[in-house]
């Protein structure tokens, strides 16, 4: 019988948690204004998974709509940055990196919304850079 | 000539002004501030404490370990502040809540031991495996 996947993230203080049960979609570094600002960090990474495969344990995040088609979710308790949800993206979850018991198992696959990155801060590596939003998924032209 | 410096949430319910700048910069790469934050590392500007005034709405508290506080607005979500307990006289604010963060940067990376092997250290900055201080 072949080992289950599983991943498993919450929260700062630990009143959020999740699991997912599947390999994520895709790894992403987000430089938007709107990541930045919201998460406080210089760019925000997310991984996604598949809807199916994941579930919110415990308290829900609370969620802080951003744009016309994109909200925020956060501890309340804490504050902790956890992810976003997106229309044009309803079949996955999108999880922020940070919030993962172990980030360094999930890959990166792209940089998003370049364009808005800020000069000082970059990770250094080689993966693809697109000045808006990726090729990889679909999306609306406006960042959120 | 005084120098104002400004900045806030996301949603705008909490606003803040400094009326000096920042005494360090630096991105830390701790485990906490990456649980806090969601992303890789983190990057804070540091005031004294009596060069800083919340100008809108108040954020709210969390203390993430017994010496430490942190604080987020209440309506977004969103990264504001740090203290530590033993130094009274700093606040650090999360200089990508800054309104210009691209005046900022950081000068050295803190916590390079809790790193996520992906995201490679600036060579241009000051590296600690820990803090920067003692």
């Amino acid at each position: 019988m072949p080992d289950e996947v599983i991943f498993e993230g919450g929260c700062l203080c630990g009143e959020v948690r999740y699991r997912a049960t599947a390999e994520p979609l895709r790894g992403v570094i987000c430089h938007c204004d709107t990541c930045r600002r919201h998460s406080g960090a210089p760019a925000l990474a997310f991984v996604h998974f598949p809807a199916d495969s994941f579930t919110w344990i415990g308290t829900m995040p609370s969620w802080f709509r951003s744009s016309a088609h994109a909200e925020r979710g956060f501890c309340a308790r804490c504050g902790s940055t956890l992810g976003m949800r997106e229309d044009v993206l309803a079949d996955r979850v999108q999880v922020c990196i940070g919030s993962l018991d172990e980030p360094a198992r999930v890959r990166i696959d792209d940089h998003v919304w370049t364009r808005s990155r800020v000069p000082w801060f970059d990770t250094g590596d080689r993966l693809p850079r697109f000045e808006r939003s990726s090729t990889a998924v679909p999306s609306l032209s406006d960042d959120g | 000539m005084g120098m104002t410096i400004e900045g806030g949430c996301l949603c705008g319910a909490v606003r803040y002004r400094a009326t000096a700048p920042p005494v360090s910069r630096s991105i830390c790469h701790c485990r906490s501030c990456r649980r806090a934050s969601g992303a890789p590392s983190v990057a804070w500007s540091t005031f004294h404490v009596n060069s800083l005034v919340f100008t809108h709405g108040m954020p709210v508290r969390y203390r993430s370990s017994p010496d430490v506080m942190r604080t987020f607005c209440g309506v977004c979500g969103t990264q504001l502040t740090y203290r530590h307990d033993e130094d009274v006289d700093s606040i650090d604010i999360t200089t990508a809540t800054l309104d210009a963060p691209e005046q900022f940067p950081p000068t050295k990376e803190i916590w390079i031991e809790h790193k996520l092997p992906w995201e490679r250290a600036n060579e241009a900055m000051r590296h600690y495996p820990r803090t920067s201080t003692g």
